[in-house]
């Protein structure tokens, strides 16, 4: 009797496991994924910030892994000095500011025609703008150089040969191509911005708009004073990431700013240019320290961006969907 | 019907209801758009496939062109026998990431969908490589885990360098093609956790417009989550499945480490205009051809609520 009773009890309690093994399974696969996954992510940003301040005298001693025993600025001095930084961060900023507030102006208009105007061609429009998508700048890139190498838009050129005597400007290794481009809903992945907002405009109800319109308002008063405050959240994600992407543009700007640096082209040959301005004489772990430090620098920007704004960000692609 | 009545009272003076007048100024919208579109997208883009039989020579006051024919298609895509080679390799390996992007992104969101504690820190960190990532700082980023490893012993990247795993498959009995394909991918998983962020967050923000009401009919039938899974989830993100296909296709290809865009620059370094429109040109042309092979293929597969 008494025998039978434990064996029952037994078996109730190796159900309840059976029951609850999945789950503490799925807990263990989960932990042991994203961790492994966040640490790949996390693991160069803590790397970098740990060697960037790390001092000389730390260098050669093997108990210093992680934790630095001398702190020190002197390693962003030595990279000041070597680089024209300020230059650089000035003309990437300026590019990179001034593209995210024109591009989110101009694609949130276009976004909202798509969105809620059916006008003739629409389709055919909207076929465009995919392509724009997927078409790589590759292609027309050489183009484009010409283009702003001689820049003479039709009108304005005769302007041009008044004031400086040649019928053409140009504007290679100046801001303005990127301006001009972001000006026209054509900066970089303007076509998925575009997208990003007709969605978004999609998913709001007509009734604003109705109301707006039965109280005498028309298109572009409703647009601005009704529609634009209820995307706000639309209007953050992507002057968010056009001020990333266009800070870490590397193709267009090493194409139409062959003889300045940004901060995209610069990092790409960091490598080369701290082994020059060193001479190719310094220990290869002192010029590592020094990369690490530049690039800490470089990024600082973006790093604040998430920092800022990360919840929004995540949250607004999760619900207003790039995708429908 | 309704609407029709409506259309017809309020009728105007040139002839055209309310809400054509009001279509209309769908253009004022566009307007900057399209002279974009028009100056900075189909322009150029012709312009590039009508010089592909040209060769350029910059000069003072613009650009010289002279015929030339088939001549520099000839010279970039068939005496180089190297840049067909290239141009396939390219594609493969775009390819293999994508669909690797696109199977790893699926499980990394199926373990972010449900609650958990950290959910909101792990989600917050998977934007980190949306934001700070590219190409060019992704070798920098790279330069770190192998000084580290160099400096400290213990290596975070030996877990992924595959000689030891080649090995042991090769001794397993598989063929050499098979471990070299395994290999390869284990040696780019660190650049392909790096690239799917988006499509991370593309995958959750898709589960989570899953109507609720479909579990709970999967559980009043009794569906095992696994069922569930296949019956319900997955069909519901096959969508973002194409979408994320597409995507990573696109974003491989004008990666700025990709050899054939390496390639193109270096043509166009050397002012060779002609010959670098031409090989970009060829690419493109690979590449949509894949692009629109996996947009068909799938989005045919693909399930969508609303038809």
């Amino acid at each position: 009797m008494i025998a039978q009773n434990s064996s029952v009890e037994r078996n109730r309690r190796l159900g309840i496991f059976a029951k609850k093994l999945p789950g503490m399974l799925l807990t263990v696969f989960r932990f042991v994924v994203l961790f492994g996954l966040i640490f790949m992510i996390i693991y160069p940003f803590i790397f970098m910030f740990v060697t960037a301040f790390r001092s000389e005298v730390d260098l050669n001693d093997p108990s210093v892994v992680w934790i630095t025993r001398h702190y020190t600025l002197d390693n962003f001095k030595r990279f000041l000095g070597m680089v024209n930084f300020p230059d650089m961060m000035i003309f990437t900023m300026v590019i990179s500011l001034s593209c995210a507030v024109l591009q989110t102006f101009v694609c949130a208009l276009a976004g909202y025609a798509f969105a809620r105007f059916k006008f003739r061609g629409r389709n055919f429009l909207f076929v465009l703008l995919l392509f724009t998508i997927i078409v790589p700048e590759q292609t027309f890139i050489m183009q484009l150089f010409l283009k702003f190498r001689f820049f003479s838009p039709p009108g304005i050129s005769l302007l041009f040969k008044l004031f400086t005597g040649k019928s053409s400007l140009n504007l290679l290794n100046t801001p303005f191509p990127f301006i001009i481009q972001s000006m026209f809903g054509m900066g970089i992945r303007s076509g998925l911005f575009i997208y990003i907002f007709r969605q978004f405009f999609r998913s709001l109800p007509s009734e604003l708009e109705n109301a707006a319109c039965i109280d005498g308002s028309n298109a572009l008063h409703t647009y601005f004073t009704v529609m634009v405050p209820n995307a706000i959240p639309a209007f953050v994600t992507v002057s968010m990431l056009s001020f990333v992407w266009n800070w870490n543009d590397y193709l267009s700007q090493s194409f139409l700013n062959m003889s300045r640096h940004s901060v995209a082209t610069f990092l790409y040959s960091i490598h080369g240019t701290i082994s020059v301005a060193t001479q190719n004489m310094e220990d290869p772990t002192v010029m590592y320290i020094l990369i690490q430090s530049g690039t800490l620098l470089c990024i600082a920007p973006l790093i604040f961006v998430f920092l800022f704004g990360q919840r929004y960000f995540t949250e607004s692609v999760e619900r207003t969907g790039i995708v429908g | 019907m309704k609407s029709n009545l409506g259309k017809r009272c309020v009728r105007t003076l040139f002839g055209k209801t309310v809400e054509q007048r009001r279509d209309s100024m769908g253009y004022v919208f566009l307007l900057p758009w399209l002279i974009g579109l028009v100056s900075f997208f189909i322009l150029p883009f012709f312009e590039a496939m009508y010089q592909m039989f040209y060769s350029m020579t910059l000069g003072e006051n613009g650009v010289q062109y002279t015929y030339v024919g088939g001549k520099v298609f000839k010279e970039v895509l068939w005496e180089n026998s190297n840049h067909i080679r290239m141009l396939l390799a390219s594609i493969g390996n775009t390819l293999r990431d994508a669909l690797l992007i696109v199977i790893f992104s699926l499980i990394v969101a199926i373990l972010l969908n449900k609650p958990f504690r950290g959910r909101g820190f792990c989600r917050a960190l998977m934007a980190l490589p949306i934001i700070v990532s590219s190409g060019v700082l992704m070798q920098v980023l790279k330069g770190d885990l192998l000084l580290s490893s160099v400096e400290s012993g213990a290596a975070a990247n030996t877990v992924f360098q595959g000689a030891v795993i080649e090995d042991a498959l090769l001794k397993m009995g598989l063929s050499v093609t098979v471990v070299n394909f395994i290999s390869n991918s284990v040696s780019t998983i660190l650049d392909l956790i790096w690239q799917s962020g988006i499509q991370i967050l593309l995958f959750v923000g898709g589960m989570q417009a899953i109507p609720s009401t479909y579990y709970e009919v999967c559980g009043v039938e009794g569906a095992s989550p696994w069922q569930s899974f296949w019956r319900v989830t997955f069909p519901m993100l096959t969508p973002f499945l194409v979408l994320n296909m597409v995507y990573a296709v696109i974003d491989s290809f004008t990666m700025p480490e990709n050899k054939v865009i390496v390639e193109i620059n270096e043509y166009f370094h050397n002012v060779l205009y002609s010959q670098a429109t031409v090989l970009s040109m060829a690419y493109f042309v690979l590449v949509s051809i894949i692009v629109g092979a996996i947009a068909l293929i799938f989005s045919r597969r693909a399930f969508y609520i609303e038809k």
